[in-house]
């Protein structure tokens, strides 16, 4: 299922519920709901905070094939962004040395088995993969 | 949607959901807190990166005043997400 949403934080709302009715419709184990919402939002958040060059909508895709989870999000008229480049962060830090910076692309890489990147015709689409370890219920 | 209330034993229960557009209403909470307070995340069912920054720019305020935030209650994604990131070790988690 692919829906497209208006670039701008106050859309998590309708993305969560988008969400929750891709889950129901194609069987997606539910253990996996919270994964499905954080890398959603901390992806579309990004592209919604540093792709300034744009005003088109964010299309986000959700799809159950063959018992893997498979959630791509293409932002459309952007420069590339490959999150696969983004830095790792030093989890040892103490709290006043600490930042937030990078950690939602960080948890990402930590949650799923597989991030994949491609950029076409302006067109940049992250694609993450999760196996899904329990059946739907 | 996300909100706030204080329970009867002074802790701050968060309520439902802490993402970047809720975000705010935690932050008009946290920043009031001048001394230690216990937050209980019993009825918190989410929280992103958003909901990290503010709990570490305010556990940083009130390191620096000599006092901490205490987390009580974490579902287990949640404290997932704190041990991924280190934060187990920022914030007093029981």
């Amino acid at each position: 299922m692919e829906k497209k949403f208006n670039r701008q934080i106050s859309s998590l709302d309708n993305i969560f519920l988008f969400i929750n009715d891709c889950f129901a419709t194609q069987r997606i184990d539910k253990s996996l709901t919270f994964l499905a919402q954080f890398v959603i939002e901390e992806l579309f958040t990004n592209m919604v905070k540093y792709n300034h060059t744009t005003s088109k909508e964010i299309g986000i895709n959700i799809e159950n094939r063959s018992n893997t989870l498979i959630i791509s999000i293409s932002d459309y008229d952007v420069d590339p962004f490959d999150p696969r480049d983004v830095n790792e962060v030093n989890v040892s830090q103490s709290a006043e040395e600490r930042t937030v910076g990078g950690l939602g692309i960080y948890l990402i890489k930590k949650m799923v088995d597989e991030i994949d990147y491609e950029y076409i015709n302006r067109c940049s689409k992250i694609t993450v993969l999760k196996q899904m370890e329990n059946q739907y219920v | 949607m996300f909100e706030s209330k204080v329970l009867e034993n002074e802790e701050i229960a968060f309520i439902g959901r802490l993402d970047a557009s809720q975000v705010e209403k935690a932050s008009l909470i946290l920043q009031e807190l001048s001394t230690s307070r216990t937050i209980n995340f019993k009825d918190l069912d989410y929280i992103s990166s958003a909901g990290l920054g503010i709990l570490l720019s305010n556990q940083k305020r009130l390191n620096s005043l000599g006092f901490g935030l205490k987390l009580v209650n974490l579902n287990k994604h949640i404290r997932d997400i704190f041990t991924f990131t280190g934060f187990d070790r920022i914030f007093t988690i029981e």
